[in-house]
């Protein structure tokens, strides 16, 4: 209990307050605008968070994404246009809504959904994670070895429609990780005689480049013409909410649940999340137009893509394996302030990782009011033009990869690794995967060479321990998988490999 | 610029082996198997398995669609020239900013941008000069980046509050 008060206190700091106030409202403009995500505003927030305690830092990241997911309802709804990639699901229904002159209702649910969803997602992280983590401190490098390979193969295998692609794209990442010096024998390795290379890609430029400067290089060439609000001003969206929402309870309850249960997959973000939950309430109700149904449907997808925030910081927290890409940049910054992730940072330090935990309650409850305020922006928000807030970002992408490390070579990075990911995603070869695979690449390294030091090289130890051993066996059915299905469908005769997944 | 997949896969798996022959080089570790080419060989080979994989795959395609698929907006100059001016900017920022300094260099990358896309110049100036200073002071006076000052370093002391 004492824990928790200093918890509270910590988080509580009018200038950590602040803070999160700040990024909550950076993240709803970022969120509101299309095309820039919230894995976007995470990744520009973090050479800010450099200059921050850790509290503060991550709190600031929780804030700014939670609000960053419920403003891509902002332009779903008024444009049909998804703010980011979690609201896609259900911007043709919402924007339904608003051409039959309920544009109030949808965003009304949408809010109180998000904020509900994100409450749900933060109470189980809250209650989870550390009973999880009492249980992980058993693990030994064994288990750490499969949980991340688990981890990653999860993101490769979801990430897209082409699990090969997540593949290639995860393999990508795994050796960008291995640029610099060999962390066990300290040999450089693909640096090319360049000493910057020696320190590694560097993580911050890294994600600049392929969350914030791909789309950029994407906003300006996009033949997309520029977007015009032709909505009437959005009146009051709390007006006559209370009994739509209290009947679609079922739907975003589900959500909620769902959201949270998805999201704890390493891998799999907010918008699978969000899909699921409305495709669920779609086949429940087919008839469409119906008023309450189709407020409910949005509730319950808006529910879930919150939900699954909160829930992606389990396995984060817990076994410092991200859950989606927004928590592999939060590792990251977890690992720059000293603190790894892992079982012993509940035995330690349980003050800091329970403030990030509060910080939760505190974003979402913050995104009430904050979120009206958006709604009722939007009109303001949506008006700025594209091409004055691209030169805008890529200014703030420059300074933002040159602080990290104080030279330009960062800078060339952040540029290169934009391209790269800009030319990945043109070949549909996912971007999320290469994330994680960069921040999870040392830990399976290590966790690998370790283990087989301690074995003497015998590789029959990775099954020794029986927890290690069982993990170890579904590791490697799921990396089965694929084949067995080829083989399947060839025995079957049927030709439906390419979307094997 | 899309690449069918079995040209795809052939980058793929080149790229694959050449992480194989560089972590060739690597040296072997004394008693234990599991030296610093270990891991990227792995990755390598894994690499050229996949490549391959999708190799063949595209390898049915080939003929009935193109090599490269150069996507729609390839076709309009305005575009493809605004794409390379984004990635041009960083570059004169790159090699710039030492001797012009911070606020010179962002000030005409910005307006350069402003004026390729938005046309009008009073605007591409006012919103430039604005936002180098934002930067400028949230950075350099707020956060303490030592942004270089280039031409500029004998007026640094006028220029900030500090």
């Amino acid at each position: 209990m004492e824990m928790m008060t200093e918890a509270l206190w910590l988080l509580l700091q009018p200038s950590t307050v602040l803070v999160i106030l700040l990024s909550g409202m950076f993240g709803l403009f970022v969120g509101a605008v299309p095309g820039l995500t919230a894995t976007m505003a995470t990744a520009l927030l973090v050479p800010l968070t450099f200059y921050m305690d850790p509290v503060p830092a991550i709190a600031a990241m929780v804030s700014a994404s939670a609000m960053a997911i419920f403003a891509g309802d902002l332009p779903g709804a008024l444009l049909r246009m998804p703010g980011t990639p979690a609201s896609a699901a259900y911007v043709d229904l919402a924007h339904r809504m608003t051409r039959q002159g309920r544009a109030e209702l949808a965003l009304g649910v949408s809010l109180v959904a998000s904020v509900f969803g994100g409450l749900v997602g933060a109470v189980v992280l809250t209650l989870a994670a550390p009973t999880l983590a009492e249980f992980a401190l058993s693990f030994s490098s064994y288990e750490y070895f499969w949980l991340a390979c688990l981890g990653l193969t999860c993101a490769a295998f979801v990430s897209g429609r082409d699990p090969l692609r997540g593949l290639v794209g995860l393999v990508l990442g795994l050796f960008a990780a291995t640029i610099g010096l060999d962390p066990v024998s300290g040999v450089p390795r693909f640096t090319m005689g360049q000493v910057e290379l020696t320190g590694g890609l560097g993580l911050v430029p890294v994600l600049i480049g392929m969350f914030a400067m791909s789309e950029i290089l994407r906003g300006v060439t996009t033949l997309e013409p520029p977007v015009h609000v032709h909505q009437k001003p959005i009146g009051n969206v709390l007006h006559g909410l209370a009994p739509v929402l209290w009947r679609g309870r079922g739907p975003i309850l589900r959500g909620s649940a769902l959201g949270t249960m998805v999201g704890a997959l390493p891998g799999v973000g907010a918008d699978i999340a969000a899909w699921i939950s409305f495709a669920i309430s779609r086949r429940k109700h087919k008839a469409e137009g119906d008023l309450q149904e189709d407020a409910a449907a949005i509730g319950g997808a808006t529910a879930a893509n919150n939900a699954s925030l909160g829930a992606a910081y389990v396995p984060a927290t817990v076994f410092g394996i991200p859950g989606d890409s927004i928590t592999a940049i939060v590792i990251g910054v977890l690992f720059m302030k000293g603190l790894t992730p892992g079982p012993t940072v509940f035995l330690y330090q349980p003050q800091l990782i329970y403030a990030v935990f509060f910080s939760f309650f505190v974003a979402n409850l913050l995104l009430l009011p904050l979120g009206l305020a958006a709604i009722r922006l939007s009109r303001q928000i949506l008006a700025v033009p594209r091409e004055i807030l691209m030169p805008a970002i890529l200014l703030f992408c420059i300074v933002g990869a040159f602080a990290m490390t104080n030279t330009l070579y960062s800078v060339w990075v952040m540029l290169g690794m934009g391209v790269v990911a800009w030319l990945m995603e043109e070949n549909g070869v996912p971007v999320a995967p290469f994330v994680l695979g960069m921040v999870l690449g040392p830990m399976i390294e290590e966790t690998f060479l370790t283990s087989m030091m301690k074995a003497d090289g015998e590789l029959a130890a990775f099954f020794a321990r029986p927890l290690a051993g069982t993990i170890g066996g579904l590791t490697l059915l799921v990396w089965a998988s694929p084949v067995m299905l080829f083989l399947w469908r060839r025995l079957r005769g049927t030709s439906g490999v390419r979307h094997a997944s | 610029m899309k690449l069918n997949d079995a040209l795809l896969g052939l980058v793929v798996a080149l790229l694959g082996g050449a992480i194989v022959l560089g972590a060739r080089s690597f040296p072997q570790m004394a008693h234990f198997q599991y030296g610093p080419g270990f891991f990227p060989t792995l990755l390598g080979s894994l690499l050229v398995a996949s490549g391959l994989i999708m190799g063949l795959r595209g390898l049915r395609t080939v003929g009935r669609t193109p090599l490269v698929e150069l996507a729609a907006w390839t076709r309009s100059r305005r575009h493809v020239v605004d794409g390379a001016g984004v990635v041009a900017a960083v570059v004169f920022y790159n090699l710039t900013v030492h001797t012009l300094g911070f606020p010179i260099t962002a000030f005409l990358m910005l307006a350069a941008l402003f004026l390729r896309l938005r046309g009008r110049v009073g605007e591409a100036l006012v919103l430039a000069l604005l936002i180098t200073l934002v930067a400028h002071q949230a950075f350099v006076e707020l956060l303490l980046v030592p942004l270089p000052w280039g031409v500029l370093e004998p007026f640094s002391g006028v220029l900030t509050w500090r």
